[in-house]
């Protein structure tokens, strides 16, 4: 019995944001899929840094300088990232500077430029202001799980029961199960063959993200407080309810030690959490699930 | 200046990667006869004796690009107007002979190759004589302000087997050759529609001296030295915005669509410039081509936002060849995604490879566009227009299609125009095409 599958895709914060329907009309389907597009394209306008016109961009302008008024979405992203900063002790940071990893781990002045002691906002006035000139704020690490909640808000509205969305394949939601099979089933690719997975989850209605420490996005990730990028490279792949915990955690989770990892875990509790190992020049190491190490 | 005139190197470098394919063969001015430049090499006694007749606005710069052709010698100027007269001379150091009249040039001076750059009313007569008289001729666009004075110098081609081009100069713009490779190439899977636009903010007007030229006398055609000099303004002498502008376009729209326009339907006004001028200073057409494709053009004179534009839509992406660059409907779909989808369709279920470090477009510039051409800066097309031309005369070699190009492009302009003036729609005027140019044969559309 065939099914009727409808799929679209655009260019949204500068990647490929993808939904996969089926079981539902067609023309249905490319409304809300219009409406997913439309409400990520006016989320991804206020928080892009790269966007010279966003409001992000008038703050990291202004770094040092002075406060900026910003919309009510900027100042509910920064109330998210903050309280996720502090569930993760810090790991999670939207205001890197690239000056902290020059310097020495634990040193006052890495320490005074951590996360949001640079970063002041206020609710009653909507403005933000970046205290050090070298601090910016980036919400990438957070901004597709943010995309994803509001998709989710759409999902409900039409209540529509079995649909896979893709953001740029690190993040992914879902809703139901595939036609074929009672879930939806995800493979983690090895990080130099696309062809082959090293592990899978196995997903309903549920957040998948993963992040990464590879050859193709070194140093993309800098643990706060060191300066430094993990120590090997590695996939973090997290399963959760929420497409915004996932997202933060997946980051977190890849710059966390063992202690770290821990305490982080304290404070979530997601479905699972995998690691991927891969030595110096790439090649798989090895797969383990992170709280069930824990559990243990 | 230097970006301006590249060297003729720069240019034949490009164009052969460009035509590389061989796909436009045939298709582009220029692409048979670079070929064999490349193989010839030509001493100085080879040059080309150009008359240039009319050296005011463009005239003026075609006789500056004339002078750095090497292969080209300019040995007559021609302008009933002192100071462009007098500018003339000056422009090629006193070198060339300066004539009043074009009739006494092309008698005098027998040039073997004439570069018109009047008003388009005079475009007509002084072609057919300038052809007639022995010379090739680079006129400018638009060809005339009339469907039969354009057949006349069509006509007047083919009679005398002298070559004519018209001054379609996106023909030799690296941009467009490689766009329409794109096209070849099936980059938008087929063409759905045309936008183009042209939009100035300005009044267009030319200031008119007040001083007298002592034993100068107006030609009797002009009531004023306005009309004289701001002849784009008046009917009798052009169709304002549609033909001084729109032509460059509609030629676009004739050359990727690869056809010619059934019908055109439009409307103008003259809604800010009031000031006594007789075109409209606002167009807006829709020229409708086979298989319900529609051309649709605009221009105005009160708002320069956007400035200019051909995009050519399809449902897989848009190209801009004037800003230079092309965009993607979608982004590929991810592997896995594919994956996915034919695991559906095929009743199977598995595990779907999809998970995985953040995919990035390949270029930041796959979200906001991407360049037609990387190098820059690229050879002026208007420099290589005229190279082209000479080198036409030189080799003995047609430009393809060159006229007939230009007949099309100017009968496009000149029916818009109608069908503003009217309020109608007006058809191509097949049958008489298919009267007086060789090989048009009347499409099936027009044969019921």
């Amino acid at each position: 019995m065939s099914v009727n599958v409808f799929h679209d895709n655009s260019f949204l914060m500068g990647t490929r944001f993808e939904a996969v329907f089926w079981g539902i009309d067609e023309s249905f389907a490319r409304s809300v899929f219009s409406e997913m597009d439309e409400q990520i394209s006016q989320l991804e306008k206020d928080l892009s840094h790269y966007d010279e016109k966003s409001p992000v961009t008038a703050v990291n302008k202004n770094a040092g300088v002075k406060e900026v008024p910003v919309p009510q979405t900027v100042i509910k992203a920064l109330k998210t990232c903050r309280a996720h900063f502090e569930a993760t002790h810090g790991l999670f940071d939207i205001t890197m500077s690239e000056r902290r990893e020059y310097e020495p781990a634990g040193s006052s002045a890495s320490n005074n430029r951590s996360g949001f002691t640079q970063l002041e906002f206020s609710e009653e006035n909507r403005t933000v202001h970046v205290k050090d000139r070298g601090a910016q704020v980036d919400f990438g690490a957070i901004g597709k799980g943010m995309a994803l909640e509001l998709v989710e808000d759409i999902i409900d509205k039409y209540e529509i029961e079995n649909i896979l969305v893709s953001f740029g394949e690190s993040s992914i939601l879902t809703r139901g199960h595939h036609p074929h099979g009672k879930k939806w089933q995800i493979g983690i690719s090895d990080i130099h063959d696309d062809t082959v997975h090293r592990t899978s989850f196995d997903m309903q209605n549920h957040a998948l993200s993963t992040s990464g420490h590879t050859p193709r996005n070194e140093g993309n990730l800098r643990h706060p407080k060191t300066g430094r990028p993990p120590s090997t490279y590695q996939t973090v792949s997290v399963l959760a309810s929420s497409p915004v915990e996932s997202e933060v955690l997946s980051t977190a989770l890849l710059l966390a030690g063992q202690r770290e990892e821990r305490r982080i875990l304290q404070n979530y509790n997601p479905d699972r959490a995998v690691r991927i190992k891969y030595d110096r020049g790439g090649r798989f190491v090895d797969v383990h699930d992170i709280n069930h190490s824990l559990l243990s | 200046m230097s970006q301006d005139l590249p060297s003729r190197k720069e240019f034949l470098k490009q164009l052969s990667f460009i035509t590389g394919t061989g796909l436009l063969a045939g298709s582009v001015p220029g692409v048979s006869f670079a070929d064999s430049l490349n193989k010839r090499n030509f001493s100085a006694n080879d040059r080309v004796r150009v008359g240039m007749i009319g050296v005011g606005s463009r005239g003026r710069y075609h006789t500056i690009v004339m002078n750095r052709i090497p292969q080209a010698e300019i040995t007559s100027v021609c302008d009933n107007y002192p100071p462009y007269y007098e500018r003339a001379k000056e422009l090629t150091d006193g070198k060339a002979d300066a004539y009043w009249d074009y009739r006494e040039l092309l008698e005098k001076d027998q040039p073997d190759a004439v570069v018109i750059a009047t008003p388009p009313h005079e475009h007509a007569q002084m072609t057919i004589d300038a052809l007639e008289s022995g010379a090739h001729v680079l006129c400018e666009k638009n060809m005339a302000n009339t469907v039969d004075r354009t057949l006349d110098m069509y006509e007047a081609h083919k009679k005398t087997g002298n070559k004519l081009l018209i001054g379609m100069q996106r023909r030799f713009d690296i941009k467009y050759l490689q766009a329409l490779k794109m096209i070849e190439e099936g980059f938008l899977s087929e063409i759905t529609q045309i936008r183009a636009w042209w939009h100035r903010n300005g009044d267009w007007r030319r200031s008119v001296p007040d001083k007298d030229f002592p034993d100068w006398e107006l030609d009797p055609e002009y009531p004023s030295l306005e009309h004289k000099l701001n002849w784009r303004l008046y009917r009798e002498y052009s169709r304002g915005l549609v033909t001084e502008l729109g032509t460059h376009q509609l030629d676009v729209a004739n050359w990727f669509l690869d056809t010619l326009p059934l019908s055109v339907r439009g409307t103008g006004s003259i809604n800010y410039w009031e000031d006594g001028r007789e075109v409209y200073d606002n167009i807006n057409l829709v020229y409708s081509y086979p298989k319900g494709v529609n051309v649709i053009y605009d221009s105005l004179i009160s708002n320069k936002h956007y400035s200019l534009e051909e995009q050519v839509m399809g449902p897989e992406g848009t190209l801009e060849m004037q800003d230079g660059k092309y965009y993607y409907e979608k982004p590929p779909p991810a592997p896995g995604i594919l994956q996915l989808i034919s695991d559906i369709e095929d009743d199977l279920f598995g595990v779907t490879p999809l998970g995985g470090d953040s995919w990035n477009p390949q270029r930041a510039a796959d979200t906001s566009g991407n360049y037609i051409v990387e190098e820059y800066p690229l050879p002026n097309r208007a420099v290589l227009q005229d190279e082209a031309f000479i080198e036409s005369v030189r080799q003995g070699e047609e430009l393809p299609d060159a006229a007939e190009n230009g007949v099309y492009a100017s009968v496009a302009v000149i029916l818009g125009h109608e069908a503003m003036l009217q309020d109608k729609v007006i058809p191509w005027p097949e049958e008489k095409l298919a009267k007086r140019i060789d090989g048009y044969r009347i499409r099936p559309e027009f044969k019921s």
